[in-house]
C-alpha cells in the first residue's frame, strides 16, 4: 500500500503501517506541507480537515434499544468514508495587495500586488503540481511551482474499533482506543475516543420505536504534525423488524484538525486549525442481526457520509 | 424472514441513495482577481515587445531544418528562455501557392502547433509564459530590405492569466534595427481590451478604456500620457 494512502487511511495505519510513515519518503503530507506556508497549507488540507472529521463523528450508534438491566457487551469495527465534492480536489486561494517577496517570488524588492495559490488539495491529483502566482501592480506575472496532491480519491476513510458495555439503568458505555505508535522523529501517533448513550426504556411507554441519547469524543493525534479533535451529541431512534433494525438519528457536531509542521525554507513553525464544516447530521441505517451484527448507515449533512460496522457481542 | 430481509433491503437502498447525495464543497475556490486597465496595459506592453522579436520569423528565417518542402521547424536551444517548435510554410502565389523554399516565398505562415505552445521564461526561476501563435505573412521582395505584412492570432497564458490577441497590418522588415513600421495589436484578458499601435520608431501607443500609455518597445516601460 502507498505510503501517501496510509496518511489517509489513519487510524488504520496505526494497526497495519505507521512505522513506514517515519522513513523519509517524497510522498506523504509532511513532505509536501513543509514546502508551503500556512496560509497554502490551510487551503490544501481542508478537505482532510473536513472529511476526516465528519468520518471521525459517524458510526456512533446502530440501535438505539438499550437494556435497562442486562449486561452486554460489543467488540467490532467500524468503517467509516467521507465522500466530498468534486470541487474539492483543486483549490485557488487569494491574498491580496502584498508584498510579493514574502511569497517566496522571486520579484523586484517592494513589489506589491495580489497572490494566487492554486492547484490539488491533498486529495487532488498526485500527478499535477501546484503554483503561486504573484501579479504586480504593473501587470507583470510571477509563477512557481509549488506541491502536487497526496493521493487522488474523493474519499477520506476512517477505521476505528470499538467496544460498548451496556444494560445498566438504559446507560451504554462505547469507546474507540488504539494503542501509542512511536514514528520516530514525527512522534506518536495516539487515538482515543469515549461516549455515553442513554435509552429511556419503559419511561417512555407507549412509544412505536425505541429512542436514546447520547454524546462522543475523539481524539486522534498523527505524530507531530497533526491533531483532530471530534465531538458529537446526539438523539436517535431505531425500530426493530425481526432481524433488522432500521435506526435514525439527528447530531450536533464539531470538529478540528490541528497542523503544526517546521516549513523548509524558513525554518519557522507554522501552526494553524481548521474547524470542520459538518456542524449537524441526519443519520439513517440499518442493522442486521445475524449472530454478529452488521450495520450500514449514511450520515447527511453540509458532507455525506458512509459507514459500516461489523459488531460481536452478547 | 422475507418480511425482515425486505425491510432490511430498503433500509440499505434508501441509505445508499441518500448516500449518493453530493456534499458541499470545502476547499476554498476565490475568483482570480481583476486585472486594472493599468496591469492589461502593462501585459500588453510586455506582449508587445516580444512580438516585435518574433513577427520578422518568415523574413529573418535562415532555414536549417527542413521538413519537407517549403515546409520548416524550428526548435529552440536547449536552455534558450524560449523552448518549443515553431512550425513555418513558405508559399510563392500566396496562400493559395506552391511551396517554395523560404527565400523564393511571397507568403508565409509561422505557428505553433495543436498543444505545443512556445515556454516563455521571463524571469529566472519563474514558470514560463505559454504562447500559441498563427501568423501569416505577405511577404514584399521590392524594397530592399524585405518586408512583411503580418497578421494573425494567439494565446497567452501567465500563471493564472489567460489572454488573446489578434495582431493587424504588422509591418516588419528584415533584419534586427528596425521597429514595425505599422499595424495593431489587440490584446484582451478578462473581458479588457487594450489596443497597441505601431508607428515606425521605438515608441508605440497603448490605449485601454480611457487611458493612454507610450510604450518604449526596447524594455516595455509605460508612460501614461497625460
Amino acid at each position: 500500500m502507498p505510503r501517501r494512502i496510509l496518511w489517509l487511511l489513519v487510524p488504520a495505519l496505526m494497526i497495519a503501517g505507521a512505522p513506514a510513515v517515519a522513513q523519509d519518503d517524497d510522498d506523504d503530507l509532511e513532505s509536501r506541507l513543509i514546502q508551503v506556508g500556512r496560509q497554502y497549507a490551510t487551503a490544501y488540507i481542508a478537505p482532510l480537515a473536513h472529511g476526516w472529521g465528519a468520518a471521525q463523528n459517524s458510526g456512533m450508534f446502530h440501535t438505539a434499544a438499550i437494556p435497562r438491566s442486562r449486561l452486554t457487551f460489543t467488540i467490532g469495527l467500524k468503517v467509516m468514508g467521507t465522500h466530498l465534492a468534486e470541487d474539492d480536489q483543486t483549490f485557488r486561494r487569494v491574498i491580496r495587495n502584498v508584498d510579493l517577496s514574502d511569497y517566496g517570488l522571486d520579484v523586484p524588492a517592494g513589489a506589491r500586488g495580489d497572490v494566487i495559490f492554486e492547484g490539488p488539495t491533498v486529495i487532488g491529483d498526485s500527478d499535477v503540481t501546484g503554483t503561486a502566482t504573484g501579479i504586480d501592480e504593473y501587470g507583470a506575472v510571477y509563477t512557481i511551482n509549488t506541491i502536487s496532491g497526496v493521493i487522488d480519491t474523493r474519499w477520506v476513510p476512517m477505521v476505528a474499533p470499538e467496544l460498548q458495555v451496556g444494560g445498566i439503568a438504559g446507560f451504554r458505555l462505547a469507546l474507540r482506543w488504539l494503542p501509542e505508535i512511536d514514528l520516530g522523529d514525527l512522534g506518536k501517533t495516539k487515538y482515543f475516543g469515549y461516549g455515553l448513550q442513554w435509552s429511556p426504556g419503559p419511561m417512555l411507554p407507549g412509544l412505536p420505536v425505541d429512542v436514546m441519547i447520547g454524546f462522543f469524543k475523539q481524539e486522534i493525534d498523527l505524530g507531530t504534525v497533526v491533531e483532530t479533535d471530534a465531538s458529537s451529541i446526539f438523539i436517535a431512534a431505531s425500530r426493530r423488524f425481526g432481524l433488522a433494525t432500521v435506526y435514525g438519528g439527528l447530531a450536533k457536531e464539531s470538529s478540528t484538525m490541528k497542523v503544526s509542521y517546521t516549513e523548509e525554507i524558513t525554518d519557522q513553525t507554522v501552526d494553524f486549525e481548521v474547524d470542520g464544516d459538518m456542524g449537524a447530521r441526519l443519520t439513517l441505517g440499518a442493522t442486521l442481526s445475524l449472530g454478529a451484527k452488521l450495520n450500514f448507515e449514511a450520515g447527511l449533512g453540509k458532507l455525506t457520509v458512509l459507514s459500516a460496522g461489523l459488531l460481536f457481542g452478547i | 424472514m422475507r418480511k425482515t430481509t425486505m425491510f432490511f433491503m430498503l433500509a440499505l437502498a434508501a441509505a445508499w441513495c441518500l448516500g449518493g447525495c453530493s456534499s458541499d464543497t470545502t476547499a476554498p475556490n476565490d475568483p482570480v482577481p481583476s486585472l486594472t486597465n493599468r496591469q492589461v496595459a502593462g501585459q500588453s506592453g510586455f506582449f508587445a515587445v516580444a512580438l516585435v522579436q518574433v513577427a520578422p520569423v518568415s523574413l529573418n528565417y535562415t532555414g536549417s531544418k527542413i521538413a519537407a518542402e517549403g515546409e520548416y521547424q524550428f526548435t529552440f536551444a536547449e536552455g534558450d528562455p524560449v523552448q518549443g517548435t515553431v512550425n513555418l510554410q513558405f508559399r510563392l502565389g500566396g496562400a493559395d501557392g506552391d511551396l517554395v523554399e523560404f527565400g523564393a516565398a511571397d507568403w508565409a505562415r509561422a505557428f505553433t502547433a495543436a498543444g505545443s505552445p512556445l515556454a516563455v521564461t521571463v524571469v529566472e526561476g519563474t514558470e514560463p509564459w505559454l504562447l500559441t501563435f498563427n501568423l501569416v505573412s505577405d511577404i514584399d521582395r521590392t524594397p530592399n530590405p524585405d518586408t512583411a505584412t503580418v497578421s494573425g492570432e494567439g494565446t497567452l497564458v501567465m500563471g493564472s492569466y489567460s489572454a488573446a490577441w489578434t495582431l493587424e497590418g504588422f509591418v516588419v522588415a528584415a533584419g534586427d534595427d528596425t521597429w514595425p513600421a505599422a499595424g495593431t495589436l489587440m490584446f484582451t484578458t478578462q473581458g479588457k481590451t487594450a489596443t497597441v499601435t505601431f508607428d515606425g520608431d521605438h515608441l508605440a501607443t497603448v490605449t485601454i478604456g480611457d487611458a493612454t500609455y507610450t510604450l518604449n518597445l526596447n524594455n516595455g516601460e509605460l508612460t501614461e500620457v497625460p
